[in-house]
């Protein structure tokens, strides 16, 4: 899987570290490290957790981009 | 410990976790039986055989979880209160036994004292993996991983 580098950019833009969007999601610091680093391929309820604390939708954060 | 709320990755983590160490446990229970009824090698007494054998696939199991950040307690105080633990009384036993001069081998056969060496090596390798993912991930918390 390659980086989620949306969701870190995403993240990044609301001034959020990755312990501060885990503990709004309700997960460890180290399932959203692994998220970003395209190590873990989350819930769609996981998706959408993060999806709403973001402010973002599901295709903006997760969704391949079909080239 | 039970209480403690894992999410979906750590779960996942987890029961793989499990399985490895119920296979690992598996295989030295076969290592063992054809060491001992086939090659007729007596290499401890029953009893210190299945500790050992328990001991390591505890150490086994504690390793990985460490390793893969599904142990004990999510991102608290926990995950390394236990291996700190081990760490010290693994050493106190390991240094306690050298001191003590104890007989590790008897009659071709690992005495008490060898086994409690035994314990306290794994028992040491699993603080030392716990020290060392406490500095790697304080290292990434403070450098956020970005």
């Amino acid at each position: 899987m390659s980086k989620n580098l949306r969701l870190k950019a995403a993240r990044a833009a609301m001034d959020l570290s990755q312990k501060d969007l885990a503990d709004q999601v309700d997960v460890s610091r180290q399932t959203i490290n692994a998220i970003e680093m395209g190590d873990y391929n989350p819930s769609v309820r996981l998706c959408v957790k993060i999806c709403r604390a973001l402010g973002k939708t599901l295709d903006e954060l997760f969704w391949e981009e079909v080239v | 410990m039970c209480k403690e709320n894992y999410d979906e990755r750590q779960l996942k983590i987890r029961g793989d976790v499990y399985r490895h160490c119920w296979i690992f446990t598996i295989i030295l229970m076969l290592i063992n039986f054809f060491i001992t009824g086939f090659g007729k090698i007596i290499w401890a007494q029953a009893s210190f055989m299945f500790i050992l054998i328990c001991t390591a696939s505890i150490a086994f199991g504690s390793i990985e979880m460490l390793l893969r950040d599904v142990y004990v307690g999510r991102d608290s105080w926990r995950m390394y209160a236990i291996p700190f633990c081990l760490l010290v009384f693994g050493l106190w036993t390991f240094f306690l036994s050298l001191h003590d001069k104890e007989v590790l081998i008897s009659e071709g056969m690992l005495s008490r004292g060898g086994v409690t060496l035994l314990n306290a090596i794994m028992f040491v390798l699993v603080g030392i993996v716990g020290v060392y993912k406490f500095i790697k991930n304080r290292r990434t918390g403070s450098k956020e991983a970005d």
